[in-house]
């Protein structure tokens, strides 16, 4: 598994969720085009379902991979020693820190994102 | 020098800019040195504006009473055009990028941006394409069909004159600007920051660019494709958006709206990244979470992909993929409204001086707020539906585009303007300006969105009386001479400061960035020797670093080389990791744009004979470009180095090209998915998509010459594996073999698209497979070039194992184009069958 610390998790997060968009998206054109529900099935269907499964796995993942970095960052600030020096200079992390602090926010907002966008599913007809 | 004598520092100063410095006269169009050339993108950006800003008040003026005829309703529609087309294209993203272009190597820290030669490149390529553009206006021949140019309005069938060649030629050449600028200001960024500054420590504007630059990366190539299919249709009737014949014009609009929602963000960007470097200085305290802005940053880069549909609500797109798009729009405004609560902070916990760029700053952060929350309202679709295509859209994106790109770029004006000629404003005139420009604008779109909601549409050349439009219409067009009022005023003030500015001290805001730290106006070379910083506030936390600078106390201190050159640091950690050197100036990208321009000229004229001659110059002239390098005696033919710095990167197997050449690819490959995206779109939605019953191109002619090209990949993967362990015995042989080797594949490949059964001009899925072939072809060829120019360098020694890093960069493109092939193969091929199977 890819280490908190590496840069790719700056954007890893989001490109997960544009990945999804993309998915989401096509896998709904090219149903629609091919395979589409009758619209009498209301938002029920295999179309709505499926992406919905495809929604909710993905948000899991990316809130996994945030819990994962926030654990990180727990362990680090109970080992920091207390720095007396109150300069702003003095409380920026060091490089791995900072990017997991950003990756995790990065993930829980992916995650935000995706489910956010998964929402319309429950709702609204596919097709129409 | 390590010393504190005034007289030791100005000899020293001496000799640096007998390497640095620029050249008068004729020989200043070969200039490169970066703090020019963004200077010149920032004038001729501003004289595009101000062609773009009296081509808006001819908009308001023939609209200020019913029934005016100050216009024709054709010149009218090449106004409204052209207003926004040179707005976009022409003044804001090159304004924007003339910007970074000036300050990135300023704030990080370094001597020059890393691809000099691009930046001349690109700034020539504007230029150019601005003015072939823009003479269609004088020639009253100018693109009339709105400046998203939608088929089949922009069509030869509805347009069958020149103008939609001028904006598909132009805005394709003004982009390679765009692309060529993205390209290089990410690999400075990621590569040039001076010693120790990580990235944790750098300024937020260098973020905001980043992301910025990485978004024309990926956002520019779908317009580029999407125009060049739209001339290929107009030029040579290949029918990838007409209805009857396969295409779907719908595909336009994703391909433009794939950049256009971008573009908005592209633009924002820099902008919130000069109000979030501004604020904290009139604050004089640092930014309220840093780290909240970056996440902030890296969001908007990524969520501003997937609005692009909101533009299309009313084309026919089924109502949950709209929702897709709607709650996507609505998020977007999520990570802004994280960015405006940080400079609300920010704010509040200082204590705010207003000075001119404060103005700007604080009536951007009104007008900005009132747009975005008018875009919230648009990405509702039922609401959407009411006011398309109305004023009030008109006036919710001039709210977001002046305010949220034009208030802060005044505001970075007013800020940089003592760096630019080491005078200060007067705070007077900059006053008067500012509020003439505040109210002017104020009046003329907030009663605009009163127009829209009360019908009336844009790009109507006029309308008839009591249709309850004429009083709006006439308060908006008093307040767009208000704010004319304005700009002559900031005009004014900004050239009389040049003549009667008073002295700017040294960092005159009391600034915390390391731009500050230059001379004022700063020189050629930005700093004698380039600081160590691990700070986010490097002169608050040391404010002479700027003296012991110029007196030589820190890194790269020699000159006598006679080398331009920079650090070379690692991305993450600022680490030096060698010293990269820089070419000096050259006429070679003068003139490649110039045979880049006639080409331009050539195709509009329809001189096609010409044109492929024009090409053939402007590619020697770029093949020249790139033979003088690495060891080449006009780059760096002595490697020698201070003892203890590490080396130059020629001779290293990293450096900035390699870099470039992977940043290009991303730029590249985001073009070759959007027609892998145009061919599965009209594959699965074009209403009179065409399959043949027998596959147009020969299959196992186009497997053998995959073969061939897959061979020569591994055998350089194997070349640059034995260079990587310093063997270089037999390397030219080697890579006469590769050059032969790519060489029958191309044979092959081409003879396979002579002899298939395309016909591009009846169907639009022949039209797509014989642009894909091309677009094969075109890297095929580029790649045996590449490496027949690496064998000629090996003989002259420019490469081996002393200077090993070309062959590295070269082997990049092997692997994109082999990847491309078995790409293509598989969606003209294997699909096809596969589907029919099914």
């Amino acid at each position: 598994m890819l280490s908190p610390f590496h840069p790719l998790q700056l954007t890893l997060g989001l490109v997960i969720w544009a990945l999804y968009f993309v998915a989401l998206y096509a896998g709904l054109s090219i149903s629609c085009q091919h395979f589409a529900p009758p619209e009498q099935s209301g938002a029920f269907n295999w179309v709505n379902i499926a992406l919905l499964l495809l929604t909710f796995a993905v948000t899991l993942g990316l809130l996994f991979q945030a819990r994962r970095g926030w654990h990180i960052i727990k362990l680090t600030k109970k080992t920091r020693p207390a720095t007396p020096d109150h300069k702003q200079s003095a409380s920026v992390p060091s490089t791995p820190q900072f990017i997991n602090y950003v990756a995790v926010s990065v993930y829980v907002v992916a995650a935000m994102a995706t489910l956010i966008n998964g929402l319309p599913l429950v709702l609204l007809v596919p097709c129409i | 020098m390590n010393s504190n004598d005034p007289q030791a520092a100005e000899d020293f100063h001496h000799q640096f800019d007998k390497v640095w410095g620029n050249p008068r006269g004729l020989l200043a169009l070969t200039i490169v040195n970066h703090t020019t050339i963004g200077l010149r993108f920032l004038i001729t950006g501003g004289v595009f504006f101000l062609i773009g800003g009296l081509l808006a008040m001819l908009i308001r003026t023939q609209l200020a009473l019913p029934g005016h005829d100050l216009l024709t309703p054709e010149i009218y529609n090449q106004v409204f055009t052209m207003h926004g087309t040179i707005m976009m294209f022409l003044f804001a993203v090159p304004v924007m990028e003339g910007f970074a272009i000036y300050l990135i190597p300023k704030m990080i820290g370094a001597r020059d941006l890393v691809f000099p030669r691009l930046s001349a490149f690109g700034y020539w390529c504007y230029l150019f394409g601005g003015i072939i553009l823009t003479s269609s206006l004088v020639m009253e021949i100018a693109p009339a069909a709105g400046w998203f140019m939608y088929t089949p309005l922009s069509s030869a069938v509805y347009a069958p004159g020149p103008g939609s060649d001028f904006w598909l030629l132009g805005i394709t050449f003004v982009e390679i600007s765009a692309v060529s600028a993205g390209v290089e200001l990410v690999v400075s960024i990621m590569r040039t920051r001076t010693k120790s500054m990580g990235l944790q420590h750098m300024p937020l504007f260098v973020w905001y660019i980043l992301a910025m630059a990485l978004m024309i990366v990926f956002g520019f190539p779908p317009l580029i494709l999407g125009s060049i299919l739209l001339e290929l249709e107009r030029a040579a009737g290949m029918p990838f958006f007409d209805v009857a014949r396969g295409g779907d014009p719908i595909l336009w609009q994703h391909l433009f709206w794939l950049f256009g929602h971008p573009e908005v963000y592209i633009l924002f960007l820099p902008a919130a990244g000069m109000i979030s470097t501004i604020l904290p200085v009139f604050c004089q305290r640092p930014i309220a979470g840093y780290r909240w802005v970056v996440m902030a940053i890296i969001t908007t880069g990524f969520i501003s992909f997937g609005l692009w549909v909101h533009h299309m609500f009313t084309v026919g797109i089924p109502h949950l993929a709209q929702a897709f798009f709607s709650a996507a729009s609505m998020m977007v405004a999520i990570p802004t409204a994280i960015q405006v609560f940080a400079w609300i902070a920010t704010l509040w916990n200082g204590r705010p001086v207003y000075e001119p760029p404060m103005l700007w700053a604080l009536g951007f952060l009104f007008i900005f707020v009132a747009g975005g929350l008018t875009g919230v309202m648009l990405a509702l679709v039922p609401f959407d539906w009411q006011v398309h295509d109305t004023h009030f859209v008109v006036a919710h994106f001039h709210f977001v585009l002046v305010g949220g790109m034009f208030f802060p770029l005044m505001a970075g004006i007013y800020y940089w303007l003592p760096h630019f000629s080491g005078r200060m404003p007067n705070r007077s005139l900059a006053r008067w300006g500012f509020w003439l420009i505040f109210i002017g604008f104020n009046v003329t779109f907030i009663i605009m969105h009163v127009t829209g909601l009360l019908g009336m549409p844009r790009r109507i050349y006029t309308y008839e009386a009591n249709l309850g439009w004429d009083i709006p219409n006439m308060i908006s067009s008093v307040g767009s001479f208000i704010m004319a009022a304005g700009v002559a005023t900031c005009l004014l003030d900004i050239i009389l400061h040049f003549r009667f500015g008073e002295r700017a001290k040294r960092n005159p805001w009391n600034a915390d960035t390391l731009d500050w730290s230059t001379s004022l106006p700063p020189s050629a070379y930005n700093f004698a020797t380039l600081p160590e910083c691990s700070s986010r506030h490097p002169l608050w936390d040391n404010p002479d670093l700027q003296t012991t600078i110029e007196h030589g106390h820190h890194g790269l201190a020699t000159i006598d080389h006679g080398r331009r050159e920079t650090w070379g640091t690692d991305p993450l950690t600022g680490k030096v990791r060698e010293i990269i050197h820089l070419p000096g100036n050259s006429w070679l990208p003068f003139f490649a744009a110039l045979a880049t321009a006639g080409l331009c000229i050539c195709l509009l004229s329809k001189f096609y004979t010409v044109a492929i001659i024009m090409a053939l110059t402007s590619t020697a002239f770029l093949l020249r470009w790139s033979w003088e390098n690495g060891a080449h005696p006009r780059a760096a033919p002595n490697a020698q180095v201070v003892e203890g710095d590490p080396p130059l990167h020629s001779r290293t197997h990293d450096g900035p090209g390699l870099w470039g050449m992977k940043v290009t690819l991303l730029a590249n490959g985001s073009l070759f998915l959007s027609l892998l995206f145009g061919w599965l779109y009209l594959w699965t939605v074009a209403p009179n998509w065409q399959v043949p019953d027998h596959p147009p191109v020969h299959w196992l002619g186009l497997l053998s010459s995959g073969g061939l090209l897959t061979a020569s990949l591994f055998w350089f993967n194997r070349v640059i594996k034995r260079l990587r362990r310093d063997i270089a015995t037999h390397l030219q042989p080697h890579l006469w073999g590769i050059s032969g080797l790519g060489f029958t594949h191309l044979v092959i490949l081409v003879g396979v698209w002579l002899s298939s059964n395309l016909a591009p001009q009846d169907t639009a899925h022949d039209a797509v497979i014989t642009v894909m072939l091309l677009y094969q072809i075109l890297h095929s060829a580029l790649a045996v070039i590449m490496t027949v120019l690496q064998a000629l360098r090996m003989g002259r020694n420019y490469v081996g194992i002393h200077a090993p890093y070309e062959p590295n960069v070269v082997q990049r493109w092997w692997v994109y184009t082999t990847g491309t092939f078995w790409l293509i193969y598989a969606v003209v091929i294997l699909l096809p069958n596969m589907w029919n199977l099914a």
